[in-house]
Order: structure tokens, then sequence, then C-alpha cells
């Protein structure tokens, strides 16, 4: 043993890899748009959720608690969607993109990172404006996504399936 | 002669993942063989693959065990200057 462990010793190693040079996983653009489109309608309804104004509304603690039990659910869904979000677009960012996409999407980081800050500011934002840009950065993401692939026809499967969320 | 760190579960059971082989430069690498190669699309990553057949001198490397390896499906023949050695490894494993 101890022989063997001296002959490999003296001798050059290299790492070699037997593994896959692409994702071995399933990699999907859709549970992103998903929570972008969940975060889009909670701040939707947010906006229409009315608070309790009138002296007498005011004044009815069923109304009251009601108005934020309803409010309270929302922002936490969104701030869960939100966070969900995120999370999904930082597993393709990091898992199934390669270097090599970067030589087709050269500006792949800066798209990946500044969709996970817009995931941030509709965290700490109620904003239609914000929810929309978010769902539209997934989008352009799913793109790509679907180009690095080689099936951009799945871009518009994708487009039908997750439009029609609400 | 040099030494292949295998890393990966894709050779599997031929070669596990973690394990040392000895590997040869010399020789022919033929049709069948456990190749040490560079990845044409990426040539600072060393693969350790089977070769598949071998066409006017480039190599198609063969899907492996499982079936979420990868091959020259992915990375396109590999040219014999990428070839690196091959890793000796008993037929009976590939049965």
């Amino acid at each position: 043993m101890g022989l063997k462990k001296s002959f490999f010793a003296i001798l050059h190693e290299i790492a070699a890899e037997a593994h896959c040079d692409i994702p071995c996983g399933i990699y999907e653009p859709t549970p992103a748009k998903i929570a972008a489109m969940t975060v889009l309608r909670m701040v939707l309804q947010m906006s229409e959720l009315r608070a309790p104004m009138t002296a007498a509304a005011m004044g009815d603690g069923v109304a009251v608690s009601a108005f934020a039990q309803g409010m309270a659910r929302r922002i936490a869904v969104k701030e869960q969607h939100a966070e969900m979000c995120k999370k999904e677009l930082l597993i393709l960012w990091t898992d199934f993109f390669k270097p090599e996409h970067l030589e087709k999407f050269p500006a792949l980081h800066d798209i990946f990172w500044k969709a996970a800050k817009l995931c941030s500011a509709n965290k700490q934002e109620v904003s239609e404006e914000r929810a929309r840009e978010l769902v539209a950065a997934v989008d352009n993401i799913a793109k790509i996504f679907y180009e690095a692939k080689g099936i951009p026809e799945r871009y518009d499967a994708y487009q039908e399936l997750t439009k029609k969320l609400f | 002669m040099f030494v292949v760190c295998v890393e990966g579960e894709s050779m599997w059971p031929v070669l596990v993942p973690g394990r040392r082989y000895l590997a040869s430069a010399l020789g022919v690498v033929r049709v069948g063989d456990c190749a040490v190669f560079r990845n044409p699309k990426e040539t600072s990553r060393v693969f350790v693959k089977k070769v598949a057949a071998v066409y006017h001198g480039d190599y198609c490397i063969m899907e492996s065990a499982v079936s979420w390896g990868s091959s020259s499906k992915d990375f396109g023949p590999v040219p014999r200057d990428h070839i690196l050695g091959k890793v000796p490894v008993p037929h009976l494993f590939w049965t």
C-alpha cells in the first residue's frame, strides 16, 4: 500500500470531470414567473382594499381587524413570493447558466443582478410599477433561458401559460 | 503516466468519484477506451469519458452509464490534440 502511494505521489495528478458540463437538474423559469405574478396580484389587491375611514367604520372593531387581517395577509404573501422569485432566479443564474452562456449573452450577470434587486424592491414597496418591472424582468430571463437551452420556441408556451395566471 | 482524480458520478461504477486512477499518455486511444481529454468547448476543463467512435481523427464521446452525463452531443467531437491519455479499465466493467 505504501509503495502504491509513493508511486502515485511522484506522478503528475489532474482532476478529470466525469459529470455533465450541462446542468443535471430540471431548470425552468415558470416558478419565478408565478412568484412575480403573485407579487403583482397582491399589489393590485392591496390597492383595492379600502381602509375603514368613516367614523362609524373606524369604531367598528370587526371592520378594522378585517381590514388589518386582509392587508397583513397580502403583505405577507407579497413578501414571501418576492423572496421566492429571487430564489428561483438565483437558481437559474448560479446553477443553470454556465460561463459559455456569457459569450452569447454578455449582459447576463447585469440582467440577473437587476432582477434580484427588483425582487428586493418589491419587498420594500407596494408599487404596481415595480411589480410589472419584475414580471418583465422574469420574462426577459425566460427568453434568454430558452434560447440558451436551444429551444426558443418554448418561450411562447411559457408566455401562453403564465400570462393567464389571473 | 499520470494520475487522474475522478470528479462526478457519470462514469460510475467504472470510475468511482474521488478515487485516483493511473492514466497513460502512451499508445493510441481507441473506441471503447476511457479517454482523458480537454473539453473542446472549454479547454481548461478535463473530462474522462468513454470513446464511442473515431472519425477522421476526431473522437466521438459516448453518453455514460447514467442518462444525465454529457457527451459529444453536448460538446462536439474531441480533436486528437485534446486527448491527454486513457485510463486502462478492464472491459469486464462495461458489460
